[in-house]
């Protein structure tokens, strides 16, 4: 096996261990969806990104794409603090905005001659080949940085999804905790998209956790199998797209996850049904 | 004479879209109206893939089958596996997604007239190309063909029902107690909102039917305190986006469908500052 392969791999591997840790979370506070708004919404920020800078390197379209998701969070608050419209609806609103925006640029670089423009498509179905060393280092940062903020702020975020009023009583900020979390929601779409794309990046944080959460109850549990079912699921779902040739990334990593739920639940059916009797 | 054109063909997706819209909004459905716009995707393959062509009846058989898959998905994963809503509505959209993806890169070769970005994106500007003549009067696009009987059909039913939409929308355990089928009015919506899914999708592509859908009726929730208005409201705002959205396209020179929805979300934007309804900082 050569270089890029290897690459592939660990790139796929970082993005799978980080989502699976930060969709937990997100999974827990109820809120899959807003991942879903978040990496539609960093479509803009990514085809800005290069509008400005005009080049396709990845840490500029990250930033773009941090700037962008962050401004969609912001939208969403702000829009339920103002008016008496129910949260998905809210959260479908800034995700359509957000999109036709990003579509909307995107329809006008294409209309302009120039080249570089044909590798920005691919963020609407991710492709991992296109995967470089320098990518690679930044991906590291990446997920050292949300694996780090996990380790250390584990009682708080545990505190945080189950029980908000005890934590509140211990005087800890509510804001300052929903800020974190979608900071590492955010920065861990704006690493996936470059894998499986705008539209299946969502699949990512909720299908792992989904899975595990038919295993256990145990929170420290639940982030280890979501762990397992995230990375080797996308790993081998990367590399049957690298086998077929013109096969995207995004939904065979997908298919690969949703079978492996789905075979999950199947396996369970049998000795749940006699426990649950009880 | 393409501008008027386009700008019936944007309405006839706009006008059930926004009307279809306020029925889910108001009984906070919208997501899953935006699963069942993604998960019409592999209807539309096999139905494509079937019969070879891209003809309409095969299609909305497909989208039907689908649109009920959906929903039965959604309910099965609540129910059954007992997983939180949220988490069961993202599962069942991006895996159906994901297989209707798949059987485009793996079946649809490359010189097929089904690609995945056209699925995306949708194509207001090649989709009033296809258009109907019969004899030498022109009669519109396939589009609006297409849709005219959806959307009066779309009237129809609301209309008739109108109170009970009413009850289905604000009070759904008085309904089933005086002996109004629930049930029925949830899957008449779902199945109305999968064929417009299928019939709307050349034209503004699977992802931006949500926009049409939310933002007018979202809008129109801004100024209006009845169900008969909400309705009106939104079918005004929706035909205002379109008309607006396809000049706009035409002076600036990019893609029509993306800009439809854009000045769709600056009305939203601008309907909440300005709306007399201000949430009262008790409410929380």
């Amino acid at each position: 096996m050569d270089l890029s392969i290897w690459i592939v791999f660990i790139g796929t591997a970082l993005i799978g261990i980080s989502a699976a840790l930060v969709g937990t979370f997100t999974f827990l506070q109820k809120k899959s969806l807003i991942g879903d708004a978040i990496s539609h919404s960093i479509l803009p920020g990514i085809v800005l990104a290069y509008m400005i800078s005009g080049q396709r390197n990845t840490l500029i379209l990250m930033l773009g794409a941090f700037v962008a998701g962050w401004l969609a969070t912001q939208q969403i608050s702000w829009l339920q603090r103002k008016t008496k419209l129910k949260s998905d609806t809210i959260v479908a609103a800034t995700l359509s905005i957000f999109f036709a925006v990003g579509l909307a640029l995107l329809s006008f670089i294409q209309g302009r001659p120039d080249d570089g423009q044909a590798g920005l498509s691919d963020f609407l179905f991710g492709k991992i080949a296109a995967l470089n060393i320098e990518d690679l280092y930044l991906f590291t940062v990446v997920s050292v940085l949300i694996i780090a903020i996990t380790f250390f702020r584990y009682k708080v975020m545990f505190s945080f999804a189950f029980n908000k009023e005890f934590m509140i009583s211990k005087g800890f900020s509510l804001r300052w905790n929903d800020f974190i979390l979608n900071s590492m929601t955010i920065l861990v779409v704006a690493m996936g998209v470059q894998a499986v794309g705008v539209v299946l990046m969502s699949a990512l944080l909720i299908i792992p956790v989904l899975t595990a959460r038919m295993l256990t109850y145990k929170l420290s549990s639940l982030i280890a199998l979501s762990l397992v079912f995230g990375t080797s699921c996308s790993l081998l779902g990367s590399y049957i797209s690298i086998l077929g040739k013109n096969i995207p990334t995004g939904p065979c990593i997908i298919m690969v996850l949703s079978i492996c739920a789905i075979s999950v639940a199947l396996l369970l059916k049998i000795p749940s049904k006699t426990k649950r009797t009880r | 004479m393409n501008d008027i054109l386009m700008i019936l063909t944007a309405c006839s997706v706009a006008i059930p879209a926004s009307l279809l819209g306020v029925l889910l909004v108001s009984k906070s459905l919208v997501m899953v109206g935006d699963a069942i716009s993604h998960a019409v995707l592999p209807g539309i393959v096999v139905a494509y893939l079937l019969s070879g062509t891209r003809d309409s009846v095969p299609m909305l058989f497909g989208a039907a089958v689908t649109g009920f898959l959906t929903t039965f998905l959604i309910d099965f994963l609540r129910k059954k596996w007992r997983i939180q809503e949220d988490a069961a509505i993202g599962f069942t959209f991006t895996f159906l997604f994901a297989i209707g993806v798949l059987m485009i890169a793996i079946f649809a070769g490359k010189n097929s007239d089904l690609d995945q970005e056209c699925v995306l994106y949708g194509d207001l500007e090649t989709s009033i190309l296809d258009q109907v003549i019969i004899g030498e009067y022109l009669y519109g696009t396939r589009a609006i063909l297409q849709l005219l009987p959806l959307t009066i059909t779309l009237l129809i039913v609301i209309v008739v029902g109108f109170k009970g939409w009413k009850v289905w929308a604000f009070n759904p355990q008085f309904g089933s107690f005086i002996g109004i089928p629930i049930q029925a009015f949830h899957l008449v919506l779902m199945l109305l909102l999968s064929i417009h899914a299928v019939l709307s999708f050349e034209s503004v592509g699977v992802i931006l039917v949500v926009g049409l859908l939310v933002l007018p009726a979202a809008t129109a929730l801004q100024f209006s305190r009845t169900l008969a208005r909400t309705f009106l409201y939104s079918v005004s705002v929706g035909i205002v986006s379109c008309i607006a959205g396809v000049f706009l396209g035409k002076w600036i020179n990019i893609s029509i469908s993306p800009l439809i929805v854009c000045v769709n979300g600056l009305i939203f934007l601008v309907s909440v500052l300005i709306s007399p309804f201000k949430k009262s900082a008790l409410s929380n």
